[in-house]
């Protein structure tokens, strides 16, 4: 760092960094240059830095699919979940869908407020949507697949119906956590991307039973 | 390699040097090195003023584009206009996926539009008071530390010459970004969040883009649909609590270098009465939060979720106060988030 370069030379050499990087060079030349280098630790430094800057410009995707791969499962699972329970609530609680209907015409002659109107879904591997006001009817949440719990061994362990309920108030507690996060990240520094993920934390929203008819419950699931 | 080293050579050869070849060829490979980090710092200076450029022309551009957005789940695509109309920013974001949407920009008003039923995320919180499309952080001088920027190659996005911007971190403790910019206008056209392996966790990608004249006045009204709700939003903070009321202040005891808190405030729980202690701390590029609530029964349990880069880890902590659930959510890896919820501590105590 402290031998001073011609300006001529650092572009010749600049021009050669990436064939150094790329993997163009042989083993024994390589190493004799890092043992040049590793005589001055800013240079080591400098080494090491180009090469965690190289990586990330190659891309190295089979590291990435473990996660995709178990992210689609997730998502094939989650949508079958959601089919399911759609299917139960139209046909075998036509009561409760009477009374959610009414909740939404309440809800519609107040309009769309904010601080009533807040997503109920997360566009994490986690998606599990919880009425509040029916947790129990929700069988489909102790299993759900795409929710990783990690329960450390420490934890005494409760019974399964108290561990299920559990599981869906922490999940619904994180998922408010979640877009809080992204609000407030959005807020801070506003970008795109922020905006971006805002926007799909609402795909997947409305899954509560708040729709008039199956008709429409089919019609809306269908946009998604 | 060894071609590399002959170049030093040669290149060498009109100055003082006279040695044997090997021991010339040596000295180039020492320089190649030296020249690596002096082209480093010219090269980390040249692409910040890419990363300035950007932000600039987030605000001062007039362009209407299609992108997409993958986060690791699912795939999104949203329309953005933005028209600088005497002096005003004014802006368009369109949902083109699922339930129609729009939030509308005019100066600091803001209006969402959308379908009566259609539940809309609370934005009270999140609307910024910049441009939608504001990229990144101001911040460049934090991220100096956990972050080198280098350019990358030249690529082509959108139909348009694109130049590669590599943001690589400096330790295991947060993600690295690849960014293409507009060669032309310097908007962001891809950005990829990766890991430290270099795959992507996130993407958002432009499909099209227009420029400068060819954005109408036109793009930044709305679509009429019939039915459709306007609301209006204001910055509005009314679930915060004040500090006095719960007297606590939790703070991380260890974070990974460069990190800092950008805010703290205690809010309601979601759907109960209890308070929460957020905590928001930032790198300058990556942000994470940090949750805090009073955990008496044994209603929560240790927890883990990830989708694309975002993670969530929530812990329970003994403390004096009694059982905690801190709750680490952000983007950044999952082993860096445990070990910041597991050193969260009471500030002084009480």
């Amino acid at each position: 760092m402290n031998t001073p370069v011609n300006a001529d030379m650092t572009d010749k050499l600049k021009e050669s960094l990436s064939a150094v990087i790329d993997g163009e060079a042989d083993e024994f030349e390589l190493r004799r240059v890092l043992d040049e280098a590793a005589r001055d630790e800013e240079l080591t430094e400098t080494w090491h830095r180009y090469h965690l800057i190289s990586t990330i410009m190659r891309g190295e995707e089979v590291a990435g699919a473990g996660l995709r791969g178990s992210v689609l499962a997730a998502m094939s699972d989650e949508e079958e979940a959601q089919a399911s329970e759609g299917l139960s609530l139209v046909s075998t609680s036509p009561s409760s869908t009477k009374e959610a209907a009414n909740d939404t015409r309440r809800s519609r002659a107040w309009g769309p407020m904010l601080g009533t109107a807040v997503a109920a879904a997360v566009a994490m591997a986690v998606v599990v949507f919880v009425d509040p006001g029916s947790q129990s009817e929700l069988p489909a949440v102790a299993d759900a697949p795409a929710l990783e719990l990690v329960t450390p061994p420490s934890t005494s362990s409760p019974a399964a119906i108290l561990a299920s309920d559990t599981r869906a108030a922490d999940a619904q507690r994180t998922q408010a956590y979640l877009i809080h996060h992204v609000q407030q990240t959005a807020m801070n520094r506003g970008r795109v991307v922020s905006f971006a993920k805002v926007a799909t934390y609402e795909q997947g929203a409305g899954e509560q039973p708040v729709n008039d008819s199956p008709n429409e419950s089919a019609q809306q699931r269908s946009q998604r | 390699m060894f071609d590399v080293c002959r170049k030093c050579a040669i290149s060498l050869a009109p100055t003082s040097w006279s040695d044997p070849r090997t021991l010339v060829a040596m000295a180039g490979c020492y320089l190649l090195v030296t020249a690596l980090a002096a082209s480093a710092s010219a090269d980390q200076a040249s692409a910040r003023e890419w990363l300035n450029r950007m932000s600039a022309a987030f605000e001062q551009q007039d362009y209407d584009g299609t992108f997409s957005y993958f986060d690791g789940r699912d795939l999104t695509s949203l329309r953005v206009v933005h028209k600088v109309v005497d002096g005003r920013q004014r802006e368009r974001l369109v949902h083109l996926n699922g339930a129609p949407r729009e939030i509308l920009r005019d100066g600091e008003d803001v209006a969402c539009i959308f379908l009566p039923g259609d539940r809309l995320v609370e934005l009270a919180q999140s609307i910024p008071s910049g441009p939608f499309a504001r990229a990144f952080v101001r911040d460049y001088d934090r991220m100096a530390v956990g972050y080198d920027v280098v350019m990358g190659n030249e690529g082509r996005i959108a139909g348009r010459r694109a130049v590669q911007l590599l943001i690589a971190p400096t330790d295991e403790h947060r993600y690295g970004y690849r960014l293409w910019l507009d060669l032309e206008t310097a908007l962001l056209l891809r950005s990829e969040l990766v890991n430290q392996k270099g795959a992507a966790l996130e993407i958002l990608q432009f499909a099209t883009l227009s420029l400068g004249a060819d954005v109408a006045d036109s793009a930044l009204e709305p679509e009429q649909n019939p039915g459709m709700v306007v609301s209006h939003l204001k910055l509005a903070n009314a679930d915060a609590l004040r500090h006095e009321e719960t007297g606590k202040s939790w703070r991380a005891s260890w974070l990974p270098v460069g990190f800092s808190m950008a805010s703290a405030d205690v809010r309601r729980a979601p759907g109960s009465l209890a308070a929460v202690n957020t905590l928001v701390y930032s790198d300058g590029l990556a942000a994470f939060s940090i949750f805090v609530e009073a955990m008496p029964d044994r209603g929560a349990t240790a927890a883990q979720s990830i989708a694309g880069a975002t993670v969530a880890v929530s812990e329970l902590i003994a403390t004096n106060h009694g059982r905690q659930l801190v709750t680490v959510v952000g983007e950044i890896p999952a082993n860096t988030a445990r070990k910041i919820a597991r050193s969260v501590k009471l500030n002084g105590g009480r």
